[in-house]
């Protein structure tokens, strides 16, 4: 009996087993290929719209999503997310009228299943974030200066970009205002503009103040307030101190500028002060690739003599004479001297500084070559020896290229006794005089190292009684053409018959 | 014996008084329609969140057949007086639907009756700006917007009854609801103009 009653049980049992197991069995099927997107979330920000959602899908099944919207007419598919696979969509350009009720929802594909979410309804007019605006603020004598910028709005309506005052018409803002006491929310105001500025005033002194910004609408106060921006309310005092010491500062950049203006006056600094043009070729000349010979140098008191006439009456007398003094025409062509005599010679100190003498560029040394040309008693064979002396000149020219060199002369000599010889500034000791030598000698000094000259004709200096001119010897180099003053003082010394107006004499 | 009493002069010169006495009551009340009470500016907000608290969406979308939708051409008006005059009328239509004891059963109870208070509230201070039967503006065209107004109203009744009153033909009448609040918030700054 019992095993009878036993039978029929087992076979429930295993009948019920079988069928629970078959349940199981399906639930775990579904639950490897997904679930329905769930947990719809629209993040809405001064019209722009991103909706977000969950969902939980097999990972070796492709899941792809589709988001359906309506405004309560028609359902659409959403532009950019069609057979998408983010969980996310940007539904800113579907939501195309700001006060429609929209419903969205989302479908998942997995495989050959499609699955709904739930509806997720949202309105932009009501439902969208206002805000943060940019907020600027600004210190005044108790109060604070609040400068608001609307945020830019990304509601398009006929492709052009509508501002929240375009969309709202009309906008309130809320300023609360936060100190150590507390937080004081401040009446809302209303605007109609893009940027404003309101103060906030009765506050007090050298208080710290921090300012937050909200912006909301009559149908929609959903706002993200600004950041805190705190400043120190200004003071008298403060508003003093800033006042005196834009004063200081400008005093003192007015004593600086005076006190450079001085020394610039005075010359202590930005010396605009250029070298003339002969100490600059000099200058030049001192960095030459020749080596220089260290000499002794001595000083030298030149007297000059303006004698223009004597040189060219004795000029003349020159081109008269058919041996005619060579040394002279040569000179005449080429400024050259041709030493007759050396008369006396100083020796040489290691005291004395260098002698240089200045020629300066003067009329009368270019038009030498056309006085003699000019003068139409000059008998063509002195140009002749004008022109031998002046190629012998020439080959002697070339040694001026090292200045510190002694050229010895090598021209015939004279007829009158004349000798040829060259004269180095720097061994020219001036001091008692053979002949009777009366005057005082003017001392030259110079600026760089002497330059070495070459004279073609004997020099024969006179000393004048009054000393107002001074003779200054005549030579010849690449840049500097000298002021010859006078040929030859002396008329009875034929010997030195210089008659080149632009000779120069140092008497020895 | 009494005196006998002074005849009264014919009304014939009264009325004329009496239509200036009223424009300039019409007239001093519109003027108090610019200067509503701060608690009426947040009116429009306060409903929509009211709402929204009452009926919650339903889970499944719900598929509208020739659902009715608020009127555009109550928008575009200018006269702050035939302005607060159309606001009147949705007030008073909104209350009657929305107190309707159709209402579905899930609706929340609670929001539902500050909806209504603020309603009223509302109502009151707006027929303060406006007359009753809104005879001074007769044929300038209010009354062709009032009738499209229950027009409209009738229609939501309509399509409450073809569907029976389902929660989904209820939830469009809710949303409808929120689109006369938006309407009515605009409706008001015209008013203060």
């Amino acid at each position: 009996m019992e095993t009878l009653m036993h039978g029929p049980m087992r076979f429930y049992q295993l009948v019920y087993i079988s069928v629970l197991s078959t349940a199981c069995c399906c639930s775990l099927t579904e639950r490897f290929l997904g679930e329905p997107p769930h947990d719809l979330q629209m993040k809405s920000c001064n019209f722009q719209h991103i909706l977000s959602w969950q969902a939980k899908s097999d990972p070796t099944v492709p899941t792809y999503y589709r988001v359906l919207y309506t405004d309560r007419r028609n359902w659409k598919t959403a532009k950019q997310c069609s057979n998408i696979t983010q969980l996310s969509c940007n539904l800113t350009d579907d939501f195309n009228d700001t006060s429609l009720d929209y419903s969205t929802l989302v479908q998942s594909f997995i495989g050959t299943e499609v699955f709904n979410s739930s509806v997720l309804h949202f309105t932009p007019f009501t439902d969208t974030y206002l805000g943060p605006p940019e907020v600027n603020i600004s210190s005044c004598l108790n109060c604070i200066n609040v400068t608001i910028k609307l945020p830019t709005s990304h509601f398009r309506e006929n492709e052009k970009l509508l501002s929240l005052i375009d969309i709202y018409e009309e906008l309130d803002y809320g300023i609360t205002l936060k100190t150590l006491d507390g937080e004081h929310k401040r009446p809302r105001k209303k605007t109609t503009e893009e940027v404003f500025s309101t103060v906030i005033e009765e506050l007090y002194p050298n208080r710290n103040y921090c300012v937050s910004v909200m912006l909301t609408a009559s149908l929609n106060q959903r706002s993200i307030p600004s950041a805190w921006k705190c400043i120190t309310a200004d003071s008298v005092a403060q508003q003093d101190y800033h006042a005196i010491a834009i004063v200081g500062a400008i005093c003192v950049s007015l004593l600086l500028a005076s006190a450079l203006k001085c020394m610039h006056a005075g010359g202590y600094i930005l010396q605009d002060k250029s070298l003339p043009h002969n100490l600059v070729f000099i200058r030049m000349l001192a960095y030459s690739p020749w080596t220089s010979e260290s000499e002794d140098i001595a000083s030298v008191e030149i007297i000059y003599k303006e004698v223009k006439k004597k040189a060219n009456e004795s000029s003349s007398g020159v081109s008269d004479e058919d041996d005619s003094d060579d040394s002279d025409s040569s000179a005449i062509s080429n400024h050259y001297y041709t030493g007759r005599d050396i008369i006396s010679r100083v020796p040489r100190s290691s005291d004395t500084p260098n002698v240089f003498v200045q020629c300066s560029t003067d009329s009368t040394c270019d038009n030498s070559g056309s006085q003699a040309s000019e003068n139409p008693d000059a008998d063509p064979e002195d140009f002749e020896e004008h022109e031998t002396d002046v190629e012998e000149d020439k080959d002697a020219s070339s040694e001026l290229l090292n200045p510190f060199s002694e050229v010895n002369c090598n021209y015939s000599s004279r007829r009158r006794n004349s000798a040829c010889f060259t004269i180095n500034l720097k061994s020219v000791l001036l001091g008692a005089l053979e002949e009777n030598v009366d005057g005082s000698a003017a001392l030259l000094s110079s600026r760089e190292d002497a330059i070495d000259w070459q004279c073609t004709r004997a020099f024969q200096s006179k000393l004048l009684g009054d000393a107002e001119s001074v003779q200054k010897p005549r030579c010849h180099n690449s840049s500097h053409e000298w002021q010859n003053s006078s040929c030859s003082s002396d008329e009875s010394d034929s010997s030195v018959s210089d008659t080149d107006q632009k000779t120069e004499y140092i008497r020895r | 014996m009494a005196a006998p009493a002074t005849p009264q002069p014919c009304p014939r010169h009264g009325a004329p008084v009496l239509l200036l006495l009223l424009t300039a009551l019409a007239t001093a009340t519109a003027l108090a329609c610019r200067h509503l009470r701060p608690r009426d500016a947040t009116f429009p907000w306060d409903s929509l969140q009211l709402l929204r608290a009452m009926a919650p969406s339903p889970p499944q979308p719900c598929h509208y057949q020739q659902a009715p939708f608020f009127p555009d051409t109550l928008l575009h008006t200018n006269h702050p007086q035939q302005a607060a005059d159309i606001a009147l009328r949705i007030l008073q239509h909104l209350f009657t639907t929305l107190s309707s004891p159709s209402t579905p059963h899930h609706w929340d109870a609670q929001a539902r009756h500050r909806l209504l208070n603020n309603l009223q509230h509302y109502k009151h201070n707006l027929e303060q700006c406006v007359p009753a039967n809104g005879m001074l503006f007769q044929g300038q065209g209010p009354r062709n917007l009032l009738l499209n107004i229950s027009r409209y109203f009738r229609h939501i009744q309509d399509f409450l009854h073809t569907h029976n009153h389902s929660a989904c033909a209820w939830d469009h009448v809710r949303l409808e609801a929120g689109a006369c609040f938006q309407h009515l918030h605009n409706l008001t700054r015209t008013m203060s103009n």
